[in-house]
């Protein structure tokens, strides 16, 4: 078999979309596949149907993996959530990301470990989100004890395939969350220790912290909030309508951090790795740490676990001196972040990012043979034609995902993606440029901030000329 | 179409097997407290619930002799309960690098 992880991939997801629409009992699913695995230990080495058995039980796999995700234990938060009501009750827990001021609150998602209502107090576990009214500086990894009111943020949920339309809820969902709690000030909220999270995800965070001072403190508001965006995935600082606008033309996916700027950061260790002639298995043992702080840095969503994994397997095999299939990694990206939560097949950050990673290195190279690009002449009008192709590619296999779920289609995307990516590009290696020259001296970065807000500022006219054309996009209700 | 090579298959069965059988236990650990107990590996595994260790318990923790372990008997039975472990910092001849160690060994509940 040529690509074994592909199959093996596209079966487990089978299997999670099956249990998604037939709600199959865990315990039916773990007896039946089960005796599926005894069936294959007892079948003779050379039977024929062994594979297909095989594949049968990773079929299985995936509908058993997908049941016990949507298993919450007896002392989950939720329960407990319930019985209190609206009532003010307390918890006990540690922070697992970075904390975000906006609107006037402090949010950010809390692991519980305690819950006391009327004195009495329970063992719990599970995740919830808090809003505390007021600023309150907190960092990852602090312990705190929480006095508030947990709402539900819906009812009845639906999970995997629904006929109802998924909203901000299931994502919640979808991620562990059913609660949120309501804290009406910082004083409510007592620090009771620190330092709970791992240490590389506290120093991701710190350093993190770090490079968005940096940013704030060197350009204005605009441009720091655009650069952080593209740089850290932070939205915080982009103007609603500067986002609303992007997402109009096709580009939003510049302004979260994706395989993209994975891709950027890879290259720029390497490179700068490269320059102080570092030896090629030292250059690799260090970005493997660099590569994980960044992914953690930008709060692991899925398109960066996803492009951090391929860029893994794929520095594995390079290091190696193995071939390089970018269909296997691919596959063993989905596949991991999968067996850790099989609910993630039906976020929709982790259905675009597959669907256009598949675009780029299965559709692209099929219509560039279609094409015969390689006939044409001029050396710029195959470069014009392949950045098309690249664009159209993504596009076509991202269309109908985004025209489900956002309910809007936008020709110009493939245009715009065109000017505005290599642009994208550009103003991330600023953002980092930045950052490194400022850390080395400040006076370095004089020249490189007005080159940063330049490009920021074309950006914007330039999605703004987009959108403005006729028929550029389109609500479909 | 599909054909597993005897190396793939065995690495398959195997990843399949031990998830299985990963699934099975988390799965019975969310449902039964004793099964999370038996199964999962506490962070106080190996240590000494202070609220409950006799003298001979507390004298096997490196640094703590018959008169501390003595003195922390006494100290318990006056408070009744040892709510927090910093609360045996002020006992006498439990220095910091013997409350240090001492920390290392033993729990609250």
């Amino acid at each position: 078999m040529k690509h074994p992880l592909v199959w093996i991939t596209v079966i487990f997801c089978s299997g999670i979309i099956c249990c998604a629409a037939f709600k199959m009992p865990f315990i039916v699913g773990y007896g039946l596949t089960a005796g599926l695995c005894l069936a294959v230990f007892c079948m003779p080495a050379r039977n024929r149907h062994k594979d297909t058995l095989v594949l049968l039980l990773v079929f299985c796999s995936g509908a058993v993996s997908y049941s016990n995700s949507r298993v919450l234990p007896v002392s989950h938060i939720r329960w407990l959530g319930y019985q209190a009501g609206y009532t003010i009750c307390q918890v006990k827990g540690y922070i697992i990301d970075q904390p975000v001021f906006r609107d006037g609150k402090t949010s950010f998602t809390l692991a519980s470990s305690e819950f006391c209502l009327d004195r009495s107090k329970r063992n719990c576990c599970g995740k919830l989100i808090v809003k505390i009214s007021g600023e309150k500086l907190l960092n990852c990894g602090d312990i705190l004890l929480l006095s508030g009111r947990l709402a539900r943020p819906f009812f009845g949920a639906s999970s995997g395939l629904s006929r109802r339309k998924r909203g901000y809820a299931d994502y919640l969902y979808d991620q562990g969350v059913y609660l949120f709690m309501k804290v009406d000030t910082p004083a409510q909220a007592m620090v009771l220790g620190q330092n709970k999270a791992s240490l590389l995800k506290r120093f991701s965070f710190r350093l993190k912290q770090g490079i968005e001072r940096v940013i704030y403190k060197r350009l204005s508001p605009l441009a720091a909030g655009i650069i952080d965006a593209m740089v850290l995935g932070e939205k915080k600082g982009v103007p609603p309508l500067i986002y609303r606008s992007m997402m109009k033309s096709g580009t939003v996916h510049i302004l979260v951090v994706s395989g993209f700027n994975v891709g950027i950061v890879i290259v720029l260790i390497f490179s700068s790795l490269k320059i102080f002639r570092i030896n090629r298995n030292i250059r690799f043992y260090l970005a493997l740490p660099l590569m994980l702080v960044y992914c953690l840095m930008t709060g692991a969503s899925n398109p960066v676990v996803r492009a951090t994994i391929m860029a893994l397997v794929l520095g594995f095999a390079y290091y190696l001196k193995r071939e390089t299939d970018i269909y296997n990694a691919c596959a063993a990206a989905a596949l991991l972040i999968l067996a850790v939560e099989p609910r993630e097949l039906f976020d929709t950050g982790f259905q675009l990012s597959f669907v256009s990673v598949i675009a780029l290195v299965y559709l692209y190279p099929v219509l560039k043979r279609l094409l015969n690009i390689e006939k044409l002449k001029a050396r710029v009008t195959v470069c014009l034609v392949d950045s098309f192709l690249v664009s159209f590619s993504a596009w076509i296999c991202t269309a109908g995902f985004i025209a489900y779920y956002f309910g809007m289609v936008s020709p110009v995307t493939v245009l715009a993606n065109l000017v505005i990516v290599p642009l994208a590009g550009l103003i991330t290696l600023l953002g980092f440029s930045l950052v490194a020259a400022n850390w080395l001296s400040g006076w370095l970065c004089v020249s490189l901030v007005p080159a940063a807000e330049l490009a920021v500022n074309l950006l914007i006219q330039v999605n703004s000329l987009l959108v403005s054309l006729p028929k550029a996009y389109f609500y479909l209700r | 179409m599909f054909v597993f090579t005897s190396q793939e298959r065995k690495a398959i069965l195997f990843l399949l097997c031990m998830s299985l059988l990963g699934i099975g236990i988390n799965f019975l650990s969310k449902r039964y407290a004793p099964v999370r107990a038996f199964a999962c590996i506490s962070c106080n595994a190996g240590k000494i619930d202070i609220n409950r260790a006799d003298k001979a318990a507390l004298k096997s923790i490196p640094g703590i002799g018959d008169k501390l372990a003595q003195r922390i008997i006494e100290y318990r039975l006056e408070k009744s309960r040892i709510n927090d472990l910093q609360e045996l910092s002020r006992l006498k001849g439990l220095n910091r690098s013997r409350f240090e160690r001492l920390r290392q060994s033993v729990f609250v509940e």
